[in-house]
């Protein structure tokens, strides 16, 4: 039994033609029928699409067929190191590895994100500015998502105006007060790295970890002690107020005279590791189909659309958090008592058990964090042929939507 | 007529010798109305990567659109073209097709392969995988790639340089045979021009009017005992020597220049079992190729395997005292390099100290109007008005210089 044989040959067709017509038969349940006839107009024999494709199509069409998807992933070569124009194993077995899947995958992705529509503007009404700035002038600093997440809290208390974002362009004078947010540690340099991969390239986890304890040096954003000193030496070290989140109800009432509850000031939520995992491999791929002046443009549209999936949790796509290696613990226990010396030497107003929060490795902070067996150092492929699958989905329905054909 | 040919591995095979060969001779190969369509010496790399859209360690940043661009010299190109690169090996059928269209409908192209036996193949891989700050074992590449389900990167790449009848499925499945040449690397022992002889018989040039001495040959392969120190090597320095120092200093300075040159060196062989089962492959590739009435120049032999003598030394249980000789041989090249360096660093202090002296005669000169300047800006960013007309200031500057 070969792959010359007349049997494969019909077989192989077949499911090619079952799998463009939306079909979701898995390769090895596919009935090996001696008597079936080659499908007129199919592929057969040398001309097969790679197993790989084949596979990803039938993953796609499980979701809901996509007609305009099919040919375009049956032609998609493969991106990146890996097996070339994988065969169809016969006697039928599974068609291809995780991995293998991947590398189509981002190909696909990377043609789709080339002509995805940029995503629209949120809709803003026009105010009037306030006559008199209402409470002092102040900024917020500190890890991203911890930042964004209390900003969206204070806007929805009415206090949309006191943001950071004021700062930079009032030339009047210095702010009356500086907040210095703090996330544990552990949570603070997986946000980093899940930022950084939104921004452009970056190494997977374990190598940007790797990075920082070559570096000795945190993220900017988790580097309180820094910021506090140079706030401090700017404003003076009473104007600083470093605010653990479990104090930052209570901080921002006291200092702002606005009262959010706990809840409402709790981080955004940053993109998954399986999410950022693809990310990063879309982004290797991007360059050689997006020209490089709308890389930025494209790749931020493509993570509005990873974005709203995230927000769709799926447990398929494993932990929302990578686990620290204990070889970086150290480290890391370090930097922590390290900052926290800082914070001593600065003299600001600490808000809530800083030091504490600042050495957390229970995930008590983040109830959704990895814990004991769940605990994953690195991103499983199934999970990010998960998250790939629905995101060819996602955003090829949008471009379906708005009908642009170029990766058909 | 023209004509494209398009030279696609597989490494190993003196596919560094013959490029550096033709970049060297451009002018004299364009006066033959013979094109090699590269300003730099890694110019069908970069256009290989993009046509395959594989990233490469952030090189691929300058390598989109370089098919494009030599697709466009060649199609603007009245005669014959050469392009070659051993990674094309890889390509799929759509890149290949795809490559193969870029050259315009009324371009002959010839696929040419260049291929040498898998006995030496082999362990010349794992070699290059050992330069490459790889640390398996030589068992865990030879269980690898005899494993026909294995999916890792090493296997797939492996087989994807140098599975030759795969390869040619790929680039010289939709091309008539006699547009399809397999070039065979002589056995050891052959002339040293033989190689560039049958090249030069494929590209249509005359071998003896190029001048092979001046170009560099292939880089001399390591020995068991060496490859076995430079694998412990990588053990230790990975993650922590930055790629560019690897290069510069394990790749370049240890492995090509120090040990590959080291007398006396055990090569590499394969162990037994292995060996016997690289003949048989090697045996049905010669008859796959044979039926397919290819071009090829030099004999089909040359893939079959050469008797061997000699036992086989194991460099995963490498003789201590070899490696230990290796390693301070290492030592000594990397002592000298580094006084080098150190009396190159001493010199740039030297140059430092004096341009500072310079500069600091410049600034008394102009030292007063300086020192003004700045206290005026210093004033003006105290205050609030003054600190917005100095932004201004600096706003407007910006826009006259840009």
């Amino acid at each position: 039994m070969s792959e010359g044989d007349p049997e494969y040959s019909a077989a192989a067709a077949g499911w090619v033609a079952h799998l463009r017509s939306g079909g979701t038969t898995p390769w090895p349940e596919w009935p090996r029928d001696p008597g079936r006839p080659v499908v007129p107009g199919t592929a057969s024999g040398d001309d097969l699409p790679g197993a790989a494709q084949l596979e990803l199509l039938r993953r796609l069409n499980a979701l809901g067929p996509q007609p305009a998807r099919a040919g375009h992933v049956l032609r998609r070569s493969a991106t990146g190191r890996g097996a070339v124009d994988l065969r169809l194993p016969w006697p039928p077995a599974r068609p291809a590895a995780d991995r293998e899947l991947l590398r189509v995958a981002a190909g696909v992705l990377a043609d789709l994100v080339a002509v995805l529509p940029d995503p629209a503007p949120p809709v803003r009404r026009w105010r009037p500015p306030p006559l008199r700035r209402r409470g002092p002038a102040w900024v917020l600093e500190g890890p991203p998502c911890s930042v964004a997440g209390m900003r969206e809290g204070l806007a929805a208390a009415g206090r949309p105006t006191s943001s950071g974002r004021r700062w930079p362009w009032s030339h009047r004078r210095d702010p009356d007060l500086v907040v210095i947010a703090v996330a544990p540690l552990e949570e603070g340099l997986h946000e980093a790295w899940t930022r950084r991969a939104e921004k452009g390239p970056v190494g997977t986890w374990l190598r940007f970890l790797a990075s920082c304890v070559e570096r000795d040096r945190l993220p900017p954003g988790l580097e309180v002690g820094a910021l506090a000193r140079r706030w401090a030496d700017r404003v003076g070290p009473e104007a600083v107020h470093v605010v653990a989140r479990s104090a930052a109800a209570g901080a921002f009432e006291q200092l702002l005279g606005v009262r959010v509850p706990g809840a409402r000031l709790a981080p955004v939520v940053p993109l998954g590791p399986a999410h950022t995992e693809l990310l990063r491999r879309v982004s290797n791929v991007m360059p050689f189909v997006v020209p490089a002046d709308e890389l930025p443009r494209r790749r931020g549209a493509f993570v509005a659309h990873l974005r709203e999936d995230a927000a769709e949790w799926d447990p398929t796509l494993g932990p929302r958090r990578l686990a620290l290696p204990d070889e970086v613990e150290p480290w890391l226990e370090g930097a922590g008592r390290r900052l926290r010396e800082e914070l001593d030497a600065v003299g600001c107003r600490v808000h809530g058990d800083v030091g504490a929060l600042l050495l957390d490795r229970t995930g008590a902070a983040a109830p959704e964090a990895p814990a004991g067996a769940d605990r994953e150092l690195r991103v499983r492929h199934d999970r990010i042929v998960a998250a790939a699958v629905r995101m060819i989905h996602r955003v090829g329905r949008v471009v379906d939507r708005v009908g642009v054909g170029r990766q058909g | 007529m023209r004509k494209v040919l398009l030279h696609v591995g597989a490494p190993k095979t003196g596919t560094s010798f013959v490029q550096d060969l033709l970049f060297q001779n451009r002018e004299r190969l364009a006066a033959e109305g013979v094109l090699y369509p590269a300003e730099r010496f890694d110019a069908h790399f970069l256009a290989a990567l993009d046509l395959m859209q594989l990233p490469w360690g952030g090189l691929e940043q300058q390598a989109v659109g370089a098919w494009d661009r030599l697709a466009e010299q060649v199609r603007a190109w009245p005669g014959t073209v050469i392009i070659s690169h051993e990674i094309l090996a890889t390509a799929s059928k759509d890149n290949a097709r795809r490559a193969v269209e870029s050259f315009g409908p009324d371009a002959e192209v010839h696929v040419i392969a260049s291929v040498r036996d898998l006995v030496r193949q082999i362990p010349a891989e794992w070699q290059e995988n050992v330069k490459h700050r790889r640390t398996l074992r030589y068992q865990q590449f030879l269980r690898q790639i005899m494993d026909p389900t294995a999916t890792g990167t090493i296997p797939t790449w492996f087989w994807g340089v140098q599975d030759i009848p795969a390869i040619l499925d790929r680039w010289g499945g939709d091309l008539p045979p006699q547009q399809v040449h397999v070039v065979t690397v002589p056995r050891p022992g052959a002339p040293p021009t033989l190689l560039w002889e049958r090249f030069a018989s494929v590209f249509g040039l005359d071998p003896a009017a190029y001048d092979t001495e001046s170009v560099q040959r292939a880089n001399p392969s390591l020995g068991v005992a060496e490859t076995a120190m430079v694998r412990r090597l990588n053990q230790r320095v990975n993650g922590r020597l930055a790629n560019e120092h690897y290069r510069e200093f394990v790749r370049e300075l240890l492995a090509h220049r120090t040990l590959s040159r080291r007398p006396g060196k055990v090569p590499l062989r394969l162990p037994d079992e292995v060996r016997s089962w690289a003949v048989d492959l090697s045996e049905s590739w010669i008859r796959d190729l044979a039926a397919r009435e290819y071009d090829v120049v030099g004999s089909l032999d040359d893939l079959r395997p050469e008797p061997e003598h000699l036992p086989f030394s194991d460099p995963d249980r490498p003789p201590h005292r070899l490696v230990a000789d290796s390693a301070l041989h290492s030592l000594e090249a990397l002592l000298i390099r580094t006084a080098e360096l150190r009396t190159e660093t001493d010199e740039l202090h030297r140059r430092i100290r004096e341009l500072e002296v310079e500069r600091d005669i410049a600034r008394s000169e102009i030292g007063w109007s300086l020192k003004a300047r700045r206290r005026v800006i210093a004033k003006a960013d105290e205050r609030g008005w003054s600190r917005a007309v100095l932004r201004g200031y600096r706003a407007v500057k910006r826009v006259v210089r840009r």
